[in-house]
């Protein structure tokens, strides 16, 4: 194939050559309406009626227009299997092909002859499409045979089909370049910095939605420089810049050094002022510095954060630091330590650097054997049990051992976490030096127990010494020397329980009274009290019984308190009742939901008139039988006040002559 | 022969000496007496082992619960069984009860409210007695 030569075209065929062909280089034309506009272009500029242009769109899919066939679309015509077919691949080579009679073509499908002879096609020529050195389409006239296409006809097609290709390839990037920019101006003004494009002289080129909104924009501000804005009363922004280094500075150093820099400064706006965290940096071109990017964001509410978590925590570095107990962090698993406050230093001697990592036995003097493991721990002891029973914490007294060897007595509370912090289980160990609460000297001072002290230790020789003379440890006795010693002894018997009660009193008066509430079993206690009552309730031919459902839930109490109670109420019930008779104990669930004690007797009774005095102290009422019973009229109001310091009520109903039933509640233990 | 128990009475009211010292040898034990804290040390730390030791609270100088502590110290100490007699506060003390269980305190008593054979009953639970 020869190159064609440029046909002598006159003045007038070059002016609406170029006309039309520009025509097709539209902005904005799609791909079709190219194709479409470029074979009315074909037929108008070379006069031949059939023509079609097909475009191959990445190979896979093609677009088509065709003038002048019969047929609306060229899909019915063969056309599709144009890929191969011989004119392709003569025009592969990137030149016009033409043929003069379709039938001598060999490669050509009988069925697109037999097609293409229908629409009376003899001869054609078709041009190829051309970008960038790649073939994208045919642009291709029909002849009728009457006329071979002329050398004119051949320019104006091969030219028109690099124009096509060439409208095609423009449409496309600006396309590319449009969806290019939108992309870029949605990724803009979703990011929530702040952005302002500035050139080197710090004129604003452009800004994003965000930096409008972060600076409260309230006109365009592109072409201002950004000197004047920043500056004071500035009309545009109603900003002011406080700033540790001035953000001018800043910029001519950007500029100068090529350099990203980074400032703080404070934003007023209309109604409050934000602190901005802002950073510029250079755009570069090779070398060269041409403008300046600012990106900038509000960290008001992070620096307020940033405050607070730093005021807490120094709130509670305080606390761990002043406080007067010894605080230890350990790790649960493995029992290091984590941290030790000055109160504990101060306790044990040792400082928190020689702690730190490493297990607290040693540190607070529990010994540790040659595969450190302390043995019989207490403070393992005291963790099993938080475990076992879901609690959080246990407090023991211990004693523990200074660096220097010296001891002390100490309050330990442990306390387990349920939350692990940053994955580690830990346990807070606080001590308290209680040496001096436990010093006996201590005691020496108390007053409850210096009487109680004093008028018990002659009160113990006296009973002694008696309770040998009367059992025959010193010699035998008449008849009555021995009554007139039992009343001697049963005197001090006597004034032996009035010390104990007034020490009990003076305890509750006091509030001295310590209860330490846990889960204890009634049938226990009670057949542990009943136990204790059994002389005196034998002497007297009196029954006790016991009516309790089984597997009676626990109840909350303190084990020694509830057993005085019981004692009290248990061992009135004997005393005021007469021989043979019974006394029955009950025990149930009331309708609180806490745990009822009722004890029962056949006795004497209380009348009316006696029942306000009840509860009170010193109220002894005035019958045969509380003559004989003895007592000191303290007994119901020390039961009155250790029911309802673990949380119970008493209270009695009776009947003169006819017994009484003393009823007390607990909570029970869930 | 059976063998006499030994029991150290530490005790600094004579009175009270006087009145245990008597019930416990007419009950065949042997009586071995310390009227201070700081006495019982000295006898315990000259070689002497008593099957038991009745240990007072209130002494003047070493009171009972430091006495328990030093003996704590003593490997051999450590197993001999403590009966604390007092007449300070109640039978509910301040202290751990578990842990002086672990020290070796078996009973706590409250002095006034047991007579010498009450006493004797007590130390019988905790010493059998080793008739041979």
């Amino acid at each position: 194939m020869t190159r064609t030569k440029t046909p002598d075209l006159t003045r007038e065929e070059v002016d609406l050559l170029i006309q039309e062909s520009t025509k097709i280089n539209v902005f904005g034309y799609s791909v079709d309406e190219i194709l479409r506009l470029s074979v009315d272009k074909i037929t108008k500029l070379t006069g031949v009626k059939k023509s079609s242009v097909i475009f191959f769109e990445s190979g896979i899919s093609q677009k088509m227009a065709v003038s002048g066939f019969s047929k609306d679309s060229l899909h019915e015509l063969p056309f599709n299997s144009i890929k191969s077919s011989p004119i392709l691949k003569a025009i592969s080579n990137k030149k016009v092909m033409m043929a003069s009679n379709i039938h001598e073509l060999e490669d050509m499908p009988l069925s697109m002859k037999k097609e293409l002879e229908k629409e009376n096609v003899v001869s054609m020529a078709s041009a190829p499409m051309i970008i960038n050195d790649e073939l994208v389409g045919v642009l291709t006239i029909y002849g009728d045979g009457k006329n071979l296409f002329n050398a004119k006809q051949i320019y104006i097609l091969s030219l028109l089909a690099s124009q096509i290709a060439f409208a095609i390839n423009n449409q496309k990037l600006i396309r590319k370049i449009r969806s290019e920019k939108l992309k870029l101006e949605t990724v803009q003004d979703a990011i929530e910095d702040g952005l302002i494009l500035f050139d080197i002289g710090g004129k604003v080129i452009d800004y994003n939605k965000a930096a409008e909104r972060i600076l409260g924009m309230k006109k365009d501000i592109r072409g201002l420089i950004r000197k004047d804005y920043l500056s004071n009363q500035s009309a545009h922004f109603n900003q002011r810049v406080d700033s540790q280094r001035d953000p001018n500075e800043v910029f001519s150093k950007v500029v100068e050094t090529g350099k990203t820099q980074e400032y703080f400064s404070s934003l007023k706006l209309s109604k409050e002022t934000r602190t901005l965290q802002t950073r510029l940096s250079p755009i570069k071109r090779g070398n060269k510095i041409i403008g300046v990017t600012s990106n900038f964001r509000d960290v008001t509410d992070i620096e307020n954060q940033k405050k607070e978590a730093l005021l807490e925590k120094e709130k509670w570095q305080a606390v761990f630091d002043h406080t007067g107990d010894g605080v230890l962090v350990v790790n649960k698993t493995t029992r290091k330590i984590l941290a030790a406050n000055p109160a504990l230093e101060k306790m044990v001697g040792y400082k928190e650097e020689e702690m730190l990592g490493k297990d607290f036995h040693c540190y607070v003097g529990l010994e540790v054997d040659s595969k450190g493991i302390c043995k019989n721990c207490p403070i393992s002891e005291a963790l099993q049990k938080i475990e076992k029973k879901n609690y959080q914490s246990e407090t023991i007294e211990i004693v523990l051992k200074r660096k220097d060897n010296s001891e002390f007595w100490g309050q330990v509370s442990l306390s387990v976490l349920k939350k692990e912090i940053e994955r580690e289980s830990l346990i807070i160990i606080t001590v308290r030096d209680i040496t001096k609460l436990k010093e006996v000297d201590q005691l020496k001072k108390d007053f409850t127990s210096i009487v109680s002290h004093e008028l018990r230790t002659p009160l113990t020789a006296i009973k002694g010494f008696l309770s040998m003379i009367i059992k025959g440890d010193v010699g035998d006795l008449e008849a009555k020397q021995l009554h007139f010693l039992n009343r001697v002894y049963q005197s001090t018997e006597r004034m032996v329980l009035l010390v104990e009660d007034l020490l009990v009193i003076n305890r509750i008066e006091t509030e001295k009274v310590s209860v330490t509430i846990k889960p204890i079993s009634l049938n226990r206690v009670l057949q542990e009290v009943i136990d204790e009552l059994t002389i005196k309730s034998l002497s007297k031919n009196i029954r006790v019984r016991v009516y309790i459902p089984q597997n009676f839930s626990n109840v909350s109490a303190d084990a020694d308190r509830l057993k005085q109670i019981l004692y009290n109420l248990i061992g009135n019930a004997i005393k005021y009742s007469q021989a043979g008779s019974k006394v029955r104990v009950d025990v149930k669930i009331n309708d609180e939901g806490m745990a009822e004690v009722s004890i029962k007797d056949q006795g004497v009774g209380i009348s009316e008139f006696d029942m306000d005095k009840l509860f009170k102290k010193f109220s002894r009422i005035q019958n045969e039988l509380s003559v004989k019973a003895g007592g000191s009229g303290l007994g119901l109001y020390i039961t009155k006040s250790l029911v309802e310091t673990q949380g119970g009520k008493v209270w009695a109903e009776s009947e003169k002559g006819k017994g009484s039933n003393f009823t007390f509640t607990l909570p029970l233990y869930n | 022969m059976s063998k006499k128990q030994t029991v150290l009475l530490v005790e600094d009211d004579i009175i009270l000496v006087e009145m245990y010292e008597t019930k416990l040898e007419m009950e065949g034990y042997r009586v071995e007496l310390a009227h201070s804290g700081k006495e019982a040390l000295e006898k315990l730390k000259g070689k002497l082992v008593p099957d038991l030791i009745l240990l007072d609270i209130l002494m003047p100088d070493v009171n009972g619960f430091e006495v328990l502590k030093e003996m704590k110290k003593i490997p051999d100490y450590r197993s001999i069984p403590v009966i604390m007699l007092t007449n300070l506060g109640e039978a509910k003390i301040d202290m751990n009860q578990e842990l002086i269980y672990a020290l070796g305190v078996r009973d706590y008593l409250i002095k006034s409210r047991h007579t010498p054979d009450e006493v004797v009953e007590k130390i019988r639970k905790v010493l059998p007695l080793s008739d041979v």
